[in-house]
């Protein structure tokens, strides 16, 4: 029999797979916020004006883009070990998917630094404003907003990336279902119910996207800005 | 560790593996943009059902690991009745998924195109069809190609996957090799330069083929433009 509606009921109301979801969730965000971080900084170091680290930045991008994700996984796990680096399986997990993930954050985030115009920079400079302080109260914040939307897609697509951390046995979505599949020889409706954690997930990442990039809308921002600042008359 | 790594570099299993790679490459790729060039116009249909039909497929295979999916149809295609060999099971997964990436990329190309040009083509008396053949899909053509190639980088990788369902290709082959090498770091690191080596070629094919386009402004250099697209411009 290929499908059983009480087996499928069954698996989706385990507490099993909730959690298993709650470790695809929370490994997709930690590694997100750690590539943001990593992605704007590599951007900003490749386009630095010392030449030696703009070409150190673009050797870790096409190393890191041109490999799969999986033999670097099984590197990090299964060979670090040998030269004495011992990371655990969630210290690889994470740290190799942070540092896959900034190298395609950054080509992103170098984009949206470019889009910034030049004159931006020339104006915050010729106000008197530090190196640091350009980039933090005018470039970035413009920047961010190109970036973001760009960002809502990678990290979407990462809840599905953290998958491949079912080789290295940690225990998400899909090593879940694997065990689960072992276990029940169910594997029709062990899959269906990981599918609908999946879509779920990416659903409500979705509905945060929107609120994000309606939050930092400059268009909606402006228009508050502009009601609030005109002074009410008195007796209206 | 170096002993491990030149072995298996210069191994004629790591060799056979990586052509396994290639041409299962090729063979995803294939049968991927076949599916993509089928399912697209279903997505683009006035037929409600048709468009339904293309946007659960979406759902489904946009909105699963790729991985899943491929133990997915490992397991439950023979509850099905349907006994698959691991290669054709391999090209079944991979194409699948990259089908609804073809779509996606099709869809995107062809909405590029202007809808002047549409109506322009109807007004003169070609039908939708004949519109589409001789006006609207050749103009967004470029797009589709250029796309298409960042779509076999991103295979060569993607192929790793089938190594969970157990076909050897390159990685299956490091991982068979590494439960035994002394340096399972060195087997895996000849197997990270191997897909680099791929990638890398892969991209140089890319850079010579974009090099013709874009006339009229000062072409960068072969090298330059390699280097660009490796590097993402950084």
């Amino acid at each position: 029999m290929l499908w059983s509606w009480h087996v499928f009921f069954a698996q989706l109301t385990t507490l099993g797979f909730a959690r298993a979801a709650w470790a695809t969730l929370w490994s997709a965000s930690v590694v997100e916020a750690g590539a943001v971080a990593g992605g704007f900084l590599l951007a900003m170091a490749g386009r630095s004006s010392i030449a030696s680290l703009r070409r150190l930045v673009g050797v870790y991008v096409w190393v890191w883009r041109g490999t799969p994700l999986l033999v670097q996984l099984l590197i990090a796990y299964f060979g670090l070990p040998e030269v004495g680096i011992r990371l655990g399986v969630i210290g690889s997990g994470v740290l190799t998917l942070t540092l896959n993930e900034s190298a395609y954050l950054a080509v992103l985030a170098a984009a949206a630094l470019d889009a910034i115009p030049t004159g931006q920079s020339d104006a915050s400079m010729s106000l008197g404003l530090t190196g640091w302080q350009r980039f933090r109260y005018v470039i970035f914040p413009q920047a961010f907003r190109l970036f973001l939307p760009v960002f809502g897609n990678q990290y979407n697509a990462m809840l599905k990336t953290t998958s491949l951390l079912s080789i290295i046995s940690f225990s998400e979505l899909v090593e879940y279902a694997q065990v689960q599949m072992n276990v029940t020889y169910r594997p029709t409706e062990v899959f269906a119910v990981a599918a609908i954690y999946y879509l779920a997930l990416t659903l409500m990442w979705s509905g945060v996207q929107r609120f994000l990039e309606h939050r930092f809308a400059t268009v909606r921002h402006a228009n508050r800005e502009i009601v609030r600042d005109v002074p009410v008359p008195a007796g209206t | 560790m170096m002993h491990d790594l030149l072995g298996s570099l210069s191994s004629t299993e790591f060799i056979r593996a990586a052509i396994t790679t290639v041409w299962l490459t090729t063979a995803a790729q294939v049968a991927g943009t076949i599916g993509g060039a089928l399912l697209t116009p279903l997505r683009m249909a006035r037929h409600r059902a048709l468009r339904g039909f293309a946007s659960f497929y979406l759902l489904i295979f946009r909105g699963t690991p790729e991985l899943l999916q491929l133990i997915a149809w490992y397991a439950v295609l023979p509850l099905a009745g349907v006994n698959l060999n691991l290669v054709e099971i391999a090209i079944v997964g991979l194409g699948a998924n990259e089908a609804a990436r073809m779509v996606e990329i099709t869809r995107g190309a062809l909405l590029g195109v202007d809808p002047g040009q549409d109506d322009a083509s109807r007004a003169v008396g070609l039908s939708r069809i004949q519109a589409l053949r001789y006006v609207i899909l050749p103009q967004a053509m470029p797009a589709i190609i250029a796309a298409l190639g960042n779509e076999v980088n991103i295979m060569f990788k993607t192929t790793s996957l089938v190594s969970v369902i157990g076909m050897t290709e390159l990685l299956r082959q490091s991982q068979l090799v590494a439960e035994t090498a002394r340096s399972p770091l060195g087997t895996y690191l000849a197997a990270l330069l191997y897909y680099l080596a791929l990638t890398t070629l892969w991209g140089a094919g890319q850079g010579l083929l974009s090099g013709h386009r874009g006339q009229g402004q000062r072409r960068p250099s072969l090298a330059r433009s390699w280097w660009h697209a490796l590097s993402g411009g950084l």
